[in-house]
């Protein structure tokens, strides 16, 4: 085999080598050695192929083929303003990356957010007071879990680091939006977003991932959030990357007692994204809703990998993760609920529901139960099918056209999920993004993707 | 002409034939009852005059208005004015009731060469019909029949006739799974839209819902054909003797 072995030594050149040691906070040694024991990690496991349980389903061959440049040095790219096809929430304090370098310039004050809380570039912490990034950078997010987290962990150079103090309640959601635009050579991009709520702290964080049409790019984007107790994050994630980008990102989520972390990905665009996400259920009464929404054409390819741990007591978590497939598109689905000895009386469900549009689209679905406690209550599921010809047939009855017909029901079918998003605005935002992509894929003027 | 006219008509499903030549003609402000035992082609007969796929027309005609509604695309017929009250309507989730109520209503309008409606209009025009039909109006902001009880599916089915105002309305066991209360207020909705342009076909297997609508004709649909035709009378008939002697002369 000749194949790529490791991702330092080949696609990411000699560019990056001499980047690294650039990289802001590589005077303090633990940052430094976390960077380092990342990058060591890429370099002695290499890039997982099939044989990788965990990569068994998505192969990593085209972006280790890939001669990326670390993005942030292309210095041909042109953002002169925020591209109309950016979701923007309305209200939302707006943070703004090109190829993972903060724009203050496009971004909206940091400033006066309220008693407790701070929202800075992650660079500028590292910088200037590294010392409280301490125990929080690499405590849930460990690179030896995964390549997305090791490689993310080896490069991380910009992002934010947003903190809520005991009892600080943030008003304002907070939008955060990582463009991608490739110059001349490939980019990629490691944002890294730091968020931390203290004990009863609440907050809503909304994480965009889009691009600009152009090159292949790379975002490899890792969220780390530590919640406290009867802390409540709302966290919503939307990849719109553009058609030819691949997108790695992974959220890692440490769950204190009787706080909640209620999350939603929604996933439309990029050429291969994968979404890894990890929750952990730390303290008693932890909660979780773990939803999400894909939309598939073309050779496009989604994987969403999910790690839900109850390590506690009376621990609940709610998984509804709905995928439509068109084209000759590959959706993957794994999905593991871990339930430690302790944790007695958990609640675990895990759902996940593919609609295929035509003959193309091939779904792999792997969920696991890992039961180690007696009283518990999980439940999971999978369903792969066609678009139901009695629903079909009931709209036709009321004579709404066939094409209109599938149309709603597409569109009804992500639908129903996205409703379990708690927060309004969020929710419209998402709706109004499925609804577009809809409309874009023709599915209204040709009956399928 | 009958504003519908079927002729001998012959359906198969997977090669079995289920109708075995139905005549009927219906004129304009007629209420038509067709009664008969359990699996003998009445909901064949309903889907086959909505258009769904899967059943095999082997023989006969429909005419509507004049039109052959047999070449007609399910969507078509609607349009042109035909309506079948399902009797399991089916729950579609993510699809909002008013989104599918007001979606259907404009593709009706559109049909006619009117603009679509007003988003206050459809609002006022829902709220009046949810009331008449004692539908709480929060309903129409859920999925489609997703979580109605028995009762509100059927209510929801009539609000949509009245929405849609069909000239040709097939009502297909529509007192099943219903209680007396619900049954009264279906009724009533059914019997608000009587009307001299407008023909009903009420398809059941008892008497009680023609009580409160009151059929100017009943027909006995046996083994695939209608054996016996009559007035209002032939359904009370039915009540007290039951099908058998019809089930035993079709066996002979």
């Amino acid at each position: 085999m000749t194949a790529v072995k490791t991702i330092t030594a080949t696609a990411f050149g000699d560019t990056y080598a001499n980047a690294v040691g650039a990289l802001p906070g590589a005077n303090e040694s633990w940052i430094d050695g976390l960077r380092k024991t990342s990058r060591a990690l890429l370099g002695t496991q290499g890039v997982p192929g099939p044989k990788t349980e965990a990569w068994k389903y998505t192969s990593l061959n085209q972006i280790a083929k890939t001669p990326f440049i670390p993005a942030s040095t292309a210095d041909d790219v042109d953002v002169p303003l925020l591209p109309v096809t950016v979701p923007l929430l309305d209200g939302a304090l707006k943070i703004v990356f090109v190829n993972g370098v903060y724009r203050s310039d496009l971004s909206d004050k940091l400033e006066d957010l309220g008693a407790g809380i701070t929202l800075s570039p992650f660079a500028d912490v590292l910088k200037s007071s590294p010392g409280s990034l301490k125990d929080v950078l690499g405590a849930v997010m460990e690179p030896a879990q995964s390549f997305t987290a090791a490689m993310n962990t080896g490069f991380m150079e910009q992002g934010t680091v947003l903190h809520l103090s005991n009892g600080a309640k943030l008003e304002q959601p907070i939008q955060i939006l990582s463009i991608g635009a490739s110059g001349s050579s490939p980019g990629a991009f490691h944002p890294r977003f730091e968020i931390v709520l203290e004990e009863g702290a609440q907050a809503t964080v909304v994480e965009c991932h889009v691009g600009l049409p152009g090159q292949a790019y790379l975002s490899n984007a890792a969220t780390e959030i530590i919640l406290g107790e009867r802390a409540a994050l709302r966290h919503y994630t939307i990849v719109s990357e553009d058609s030819d980008a691949f997108h790695l990102g992974r959220t890692a989520v440490s769950v204190e007692q009787n706080a909640q972390y209620e999350s939603f990905v929604l996933s439309l665009g990029g050429h291969l994204v994968r979404r890894e996400v990890q929750v952990r259920l730390e303290g008693d009464g932890a909660a979780t809703t773990v939803d999400g929404a894909y939309g598939l054409s073309g050779n496009q390819h989604s994987d969403v990998f999910s790690e839900i741990l109850h390590l506690a007591p009376d621990t609940e978590s709610k998984q509804t993760v709905k995928g439509v497939l068109g084209g000759d598109s590959r959706g993957v689905f794994q999905g593991r609920i871990h339930v430690a000895r302790t944790a007695q009386r958990t609640d675990g469900r895990q759902l996940h529901k593919a609609l295929l549009l035509n003959r193309g689209p091939e779904v792999d679905c792997k969920p696991e139960l890992e039961i180690y406690a007696d009283d518990v209550q999980c439940a999971h599921g999978a369903t792969t099918g066609e678009m139901n010809p009695e629903h079909i047939f009931y709209l036709l009855s009321r004579g709404i056209d066939e094409k209109t017909a599938r149309a709603l029901l597409v569109e009804g079918f992500l639908d129903d999920v996205i409703l379990n998003v708690a927060d309004e605005p969020v929710r419209n935002l998402i709706l109004d993004l499925v609804k577009t992509w809809l409309a874009r894929q023709r599915i209204l003027s040709i009956g399928e993707l | 002409m009958s504003l519908i006219e079927i002729k001998d008509l012959h359906v198969s499903v997977d090669g079995k034939e289920i109708l075995k030549g139905i005549d009927l003609n219906m004129d304009g402000g007629e209420i038509h009852a067709i009664m008969g035992p359990n699996g003998t082609g009445k909901s064949t007969l309903s889907y086959v005059l909505a258009g769904k796929d899967g059943y095999e027309i082997t023989q006969g005609s429909v005419l509507f208005d004049g039109k052959n509604l047999l070449d007609m695309e399910a969507d078509e017929r609607a349009r042109a004015g035909v309506f079948l009250a399902f009797q399991y309507p089916m729950e579609i989730p993510g699809v909002a009731t008013a989104t599918f109520l007001k979606t259907a209503l404009n593709a009706k309008r559109r049909e006619q060469g009117l603009d679509e409606i007003d988003a206050m209009d459809f609002l006022n025009l829902i709220k009046s019909k949810t009331k008449e039909l004692e539908i709480p109006y929060e309903m129409i902001k859920r999925p489609l029949n997703v979580g109605f009880s028995g009762g509100e599916k059927k209510r929801a089915e009539v609000l949509q006739m009245s929405l849609l105002e069909p000239r040709f309305a097939i009502l297909d066991e529509t007192d099943s799974g219903l209680d007396i209360d619900a049954l009264k207020v279906v009724s009533d909705g059914v019997n608000a839209l009587r009307s001299p342009d407008r023909a009903f076909l009420i398809i059941t297997h008892y008497q009680r819902l023609l009580s409160y609508i009151v059929p100017d004709h009943v027909h006995v649909l046996v083994g695939g054909r209608i054996v016996e035709s009559g007035d209002k009378t032939l359904a009370e008939l039915l009540e007290a003797e039951g099908y058998a002697r019809f089930e035993e002369s079709e066996a002979a």
